[in-house]
């Protein structure tokens, strides 16, 4: 049996096949016949004791057999998946039509993969005047652009695609969020309109929301630093402001709570909040927003924040948990400081204050304080007399669970790390798969990227506090936001 | 079964589905994580190692490639990666390389799964999603309904 295979097989496969045998011939041959008939099942397919690892063979030889007759080949789903994975992104996409559990298996495939960096060249007024940049080029203005992180050694499937909505000359865009594979961006137009839109950069499925209903004939601007524009733009106001899901509802939403507006004589004096939903595809103003603060204290203190600053700065929320988190800091006439953050749940839709961190002892004037999410924990940042510490905190709305985890001086990267601490990358480079990221706006419109050993969060002995080494990267851009690869669509199903 | 060579170098075989018996050394099976988890369980002692699902033919070309990658550390990696460009142009068509492929995925082999993954890739990019369903027998089975929902979703990726 053995010997007939052997001579079938010569025959008829290609001649490279010999090559590989030598050795094999006589030794092997001899022993073939008797070992092979003592694994024959009575079914007269091969069986073995031995444990199969990964696939389930009898599916496998059945599948095998069928294809054979049909002279067609076959291939597990799984497998053609990983080829899938290959190819660019648009024709993963146009695959999704394959099958039904091909289509689900891409699904959750893209899910949680890579995240990259989405950035955009941002070079407001401000920054023009200041460097000397010519408002005249336009390619400064147009489309928006991406990347990864150095160290990253993937493909940039995504890069030469571009959604047609984002497309086209714009004053700017602004980030509002990025969740699970959906961004949340702004654009400013040359005529000082402004849209908002949800994209999902890995399938380039891009949808442009409907305008804010209060704003009326204002416009949307995140940058205070327009001054010309300032008297127009209705999120100049905003005193917070994000993009985030609702696991309960399955749903994504936009928020932009806006206090009192000093222009505007059509408001009052109280906290408006609208959301945005996917699933609906509307605006809503929520009822009666005074009454979803826990307390008058934490409405005050949310009505008192602080509108003149840039937006960025402060009123960018980060998601974490279900909920938006904001982070405030307050100068007392004492020369004390606090620090604090508040939430707003996204299923419940109501404000609730997060545990302080901990108190800053040795305040330095112009000190600097920001809310973030790095490791999967909410962090903030402090800086005291250009040392920056970056704490986490470790269980969600534990006080005693704050513990600081890295610490740097502004001089530490390559130029002036003085950022504010923005989004968290969960990159997963393939060289440095030990590493985590969190990201860096700084003063002077530079994003830098800084890289943590995070075994610093995982462990609880106390000699491992702080990360054992650091690293910065500086990347492009004035402004840029980490997405996650996903199948995630814009418009809610 | 084990067999040792002069060169001390340990042997073992393999039997492909269709009965035909491969002796090769042991470093060179081992590059297969299936094989070397085999071996280390003890299997090996007993005769040669079945591997159910993948035929001679096939199993020549997996030696092959083994062969190639277990010996040339000291290589340079261009001639290597010469060799693996032609190793998989002699494999031809899309029948011969879905073999490889299941093969390399069963003994679980990762340069190879990696190098006729990418070889399988680059033949489909530009197929469409009926010629793909015909190269690996991929059954349809959206309703038409389905069909057109998806094919909306992803009305960029068709144009």
């Amino acid at each position: 049996m053995s010997d007939s295979s052997r001579s079938t097989l010569s025959s008829s496969s290609s001649p490279r096949k010999r090559e590989s045998e030598e050795g094999s011939d006589g030794t092997a041959s001899s022993h073939g016949e008797t070992k092979h008939n003592k694994n024959r099942a009575p079914d007269n397919r091969l069986v073995t004791d031995q444990a199969t690892p990964m696939i389930d063979m009898e599916q496998l030889v059945t599948s095998t057999n069928m294809a054979a007759a049909q002279n067609r080949s076959y291939l597990p789903p799984e497998i053609v998946e990983e080829i899938l994975d290959l190819l660019p992104i648009k024709s993963i996409n146009r695959f999704r039509s394959l099958s039904k559990s091909l289509c689900s298996l891409l699904a959750i495939k893209y899910k949680h993969k890579v995240q990259k960096l989405l950035y955009y060249p941002y070079i407001s007024e401000y920054f023009r005047s200041t460097y000397g940049i010519s408002s005249d080029d336009p390619g400064l203005f147009t489309g928006v652009v991406l990347s990864v992180l150095p160290g990253y050694s993937g493909d940039v499937k995504n890069q030469g695609y571009m959604a047609p909505e984002l497309s086209g000359p714009r004053w700017e865009y602004a980030s509002v969020g990025s969740c699970n594979g959906l961004v949340c961006l702004q654009a400013t137009n040359h005529d000082c309109t402004w849209e908002t839109f949800v994209w999902n950069p890995f399938t380039n499925i891009c949808r442009k929301l409907p305008d804010l209903p209060s704003s009326g004939a204002v416009s949307l601007l995140i940058r205070g630093f327009d001054r010309n524009l300032s008297t127009i733009c209705g999120w100049k106001y905003a005193i917070a402001y994000g993009f985030g899901y609702d696991s309960a509802s399955d749903d994504y939403k936009v928020i932009v709570a806006t206090g009192p507006h000093p222009d505007d004589p059509r408001r009052g004096d109280g906290v408006e909040v609208e959301i945005f939903s996917l699933k609906t595809g509307s605006w809503k103003k929520l009822e009666n927003p005074d009454e979803c603060f826990q307390d008058i204290e934490h409405l005050q203190y949310f009505k008192s924040i602080e509108r003149e600053r840039y937006l960025h700065e402060r009123n960018l929320g980060f998601f974490l948990n279900g909920a938006l988190h904001w982070g405030r800091a307050q100068f007392l006439p004492s020369g004390e400081e606090t620090h604090e953050i508040f939430a707003f749940d996204l299923g419940k839709e109501r404000f609730y204050p997060v545990p302080n961190p901990p108190k800053q002892t040795s305040p330095g004037s112009g000190s600097h304080y920001s809310v973030g999410v790095v490791g999967g924990y909410l962090s903030c940042l402090f800086e005291r007399e250009e040392t920056y510490t970056v704490w986490a905190m470790k269980e969600y709305c534990n006080e005693a669970s704050w513990v600081p985890f890295i610490s740097y001086t502004s001089s530490s990267g390559n130029g002036k790390v003085d950022g504010r601490l923005t989004y968290e990358c969960n990159f997963i480079p393939r060289s440095f798969k030990d590493g985590r990221y969190m990201m860096l706006h700084c003063a002077q419109g530079e994003i830098h990227v800084l890289k943590y050993w995070n075994d610093c969060l995982e462990e609880s002995d106390e000699a491992e506090k702080y990360s054992k080494k650091i690293e910065f990267y500086r990347v492009f851009g004035n402004e840029a936001l980490p997405y996650t690869e996903t199948l995630t669509s814009p418009y809610a199903s | 079964m084990s067999i040792t060579t002069e060169n001390n170098e340990k042997m073992i075989t393999l039997m492909s589905s269709d009965g035909e018996e491969f002796v090769v050394e042991e470093a060179v099976a081992a590059q297969s994580q299936t094989i070397k988890h085999l071996i280390e369980d003890g299997c090996s002692t007993e005769g040669s190692i079945p591997l159910p699902n993948v035929t001679g033919r096939v199993l020549s070309e997996v030696i092959q490639y083994c062969k190639k990658h277990s010996s040339s550390d000291d290589k340079e990696e261009k001639e290597l990666e010469a060799w693996d460009a032609e190793f998989v142009k002699a494999a031809d068509d899309h029948v011969a390389l879905t073999d490889l492929m299941m093969a390399a995925n069963f003994l679980d082999i990762k340069g190879l799964l990696d190098l006729v993954a990418q070889t399988l890739a680059n033949m489909i990019t530009g197929k469409s999603p009926e010629e793909v369903r015909r190269m690996w027998n991929i059954k349809n089975d959206f309703t038409p309904e389905e069909a057109e929902k998806v094919r909306k979703e992803n009305q960029w990726a068709f144009e």
